[in-house]
């Protein structure tokens, strides 16, 4: 039997304005899930403004990687994408401390941002998709910080040591005497996620088109619109698609709010959220496990809106396993 | 010793080799036997035509002119596998046994040792169908 081991990193992200941090994951075992808690000590002056999501633009990038040009998580943009991906499979119920906009602090406010690869978000040691440590050298998690602007306005992210990110792992580690054979029988399942953003220019009938990565199976597909000012906005789009252009298929064409509508009910949401989606392409296979597109070419499957408002951009994370 | 019975007769540490031997290669023999029984005679007495075939390749075994030329013991162990495979026909001893050890629960071997260890045969592996290759792997994770 396996150790199923959750530990907090001693080591932390520090917030500094405008750096990149490292820290070094451990390489004993197999992680299924990293906890993060990001902790902002923030001090409001007066007139403070708080943008949306404010929390989450201050990390403009995340990536874990290892020796060899591994990657096994990136997310472009800021943290947004990461964080609507996780409140689609949460269910909506991740903590996440109100900012304010009235004078005062320094006080703390906290944000928890999982990062669960496997099918199975509640089940923390979900073996299904790793990222196999142990075999792996160099394995660190960076983190791309921004400023303290990307709050809001008079808004102080306090550094030294105030303010960071904080990683617990939960890994599987395999005893003396087990071997990998043992539980992964046909090998284990490797996390690949890309993100993109495109500009988003008038286009009718499904034109503004995305070729989904290919070569893997594609899991899920977070959708993000963004107004030119970078506000989530439900009025860039008027429609969302998939198009299978060799087959001449359009297996779905569906107005975007009903779309977003009916993702607030599938994934539990306790609010509709504008101009975010999560799109799990089981409903375009029926296979629960994604989209298998290991033999398909870039271009075989589109992930296609209509587009009505020109200036804003059309981000996605793209989750793909194999 | 006649015929083969150097062969029949010859033991390894005791353990009578060549009369396995022997033996394996008399059931493909009463095998023949009852299909040629069954093609002569088969449309006419239906499936007691193989256990005679057998039964009569039993006889024949024991004739002199034939286990002067096999050699005594061989044709006793040939004759021996004949008439088994007779009564095997007629009452299904096999199967019978078969069933008795299934449902005191001990595994039956639906392929034989040797196809399994050319990894021509699978033995007691079910067949498995998956979609797809993430399919595969996530669902033979034992974690």
């Amino acid at each position: 039997m396996p150790r199923f081991n959750s530990y907090t990193l001693a080591t932390t992200h520090a917030f500094a304005a405008s750096t990149t941090t490292r820290v070094i994951l451990p390489l004993s075992g197999f992680i299924t899930h990293i906890d993060h808690l990001l902790r902002l000590n923030i001090t409001t002056a007066g007139g403070a403004t708080v943008l949306e999501d404010a929390a989450y633009r201050i990390l403009r990038a995340t990536r874990i990687l290892a020796a060899g040009s591994k990657t096994f998580f990136t997310h472009g943009l800021d943290a947004r994408l990461w964080h609507y991906w996780n409140m689609h499979r949460y269910l909506g119920q991740l903590h996440a401390d109100l900012i304010p906009s009235a004078a005062g602090g320094p006080a703390n406010f906290d944000f928890y941002i999982p990062l669960h690869l496997g099918f199975d978000p509640l089940n923390i040691f979900d073996g299904k998709v790793v990222i196999p440590a142990r075999d792996l050298q160099n394995l660190v998690e960076e983190i791309v910080w921004g400023v303290s602007g990307d709050i809001g306005v008079a808004q102080t992210v306090n550094a030294a040591g105030a303010s960071f990110l904080e990683l617990t792992i939960n890994e599987v580690a395999l005893e003396p005497g087990e071997s990998v054979a043992q539980f992964f029988p046909a090998g284990f399942l490797l996390p690949r996620f890309e993100s993109r953003q495109t500009a988003i220019a008038i286009q009718s009938n499904l034109g503004t088109e995305d070729d989904v990565p290919v070569g893997d199976t594609l899991f899920h597909t977070l959708v993000l619109l963004l107004t030119a000012g970078g506000v989530r906005s439900d009025v860039e789009a008027s429609e969302i698609g998939v198009k299978f252009p060799k087959v001449r298929e359009i297996p779905m064409q569906m107005n975007w709010l009903p779309w977003l509508y009916q993702a607030r009910a599938l994934f539990s949401q306790p609010a509709t959220n504008a101009g975010v989606a999560l799109f799990p392409w089981e409903r375009i296979s029926r296979d629960p496990f994604g989209l298998d597109l290991t033999k398909a070419q870039v271009g075989d499957v589109k992930l296609a809106l209509t587009t009505i408002a020109a200036g804003g951009s059309y981000n996605r994370l793209h989750y793909a396993l194999g | 010793m006649a015929g083969l019975d150097q062969v029949t007769e010859f033991r390894a540490m005791g353990v009578p080799v060549g009369g396995g031997a022997v033996l394996a290669a008399g059931m493909a023999v009463a095998d023949a036997a009852g299909a040629v029984a069954n093609k002569l005679a088969g449309s006419q007495i239906g499936a007691a035509a193989p256990a005679i075939g057998q039964i009569l390749a039993a006889w024949l075994f024991r004739q002199r002119i034939v286990s002067q030329f096999v050699g005594d013991s061989t044709a006793d162990v040939l004759s021996m596998v004949s008439a088994a495979a007779a009564i095997d026909s007629l009452v299904g001893v096999r199967a019978l046994t078969r069933q008795v050890l299934t449902s005191v629960g001990v595994p039956t071997l639906s392929a034989g040792p040797r196809a399994a260890s050319l990894g021509q045969t699978r033995v007691s592996t079910m067949p498995q169908v998956f979609r797809s290759e993430v399919q595969r792997k996530a669902t033979l994770t034992r974690l």
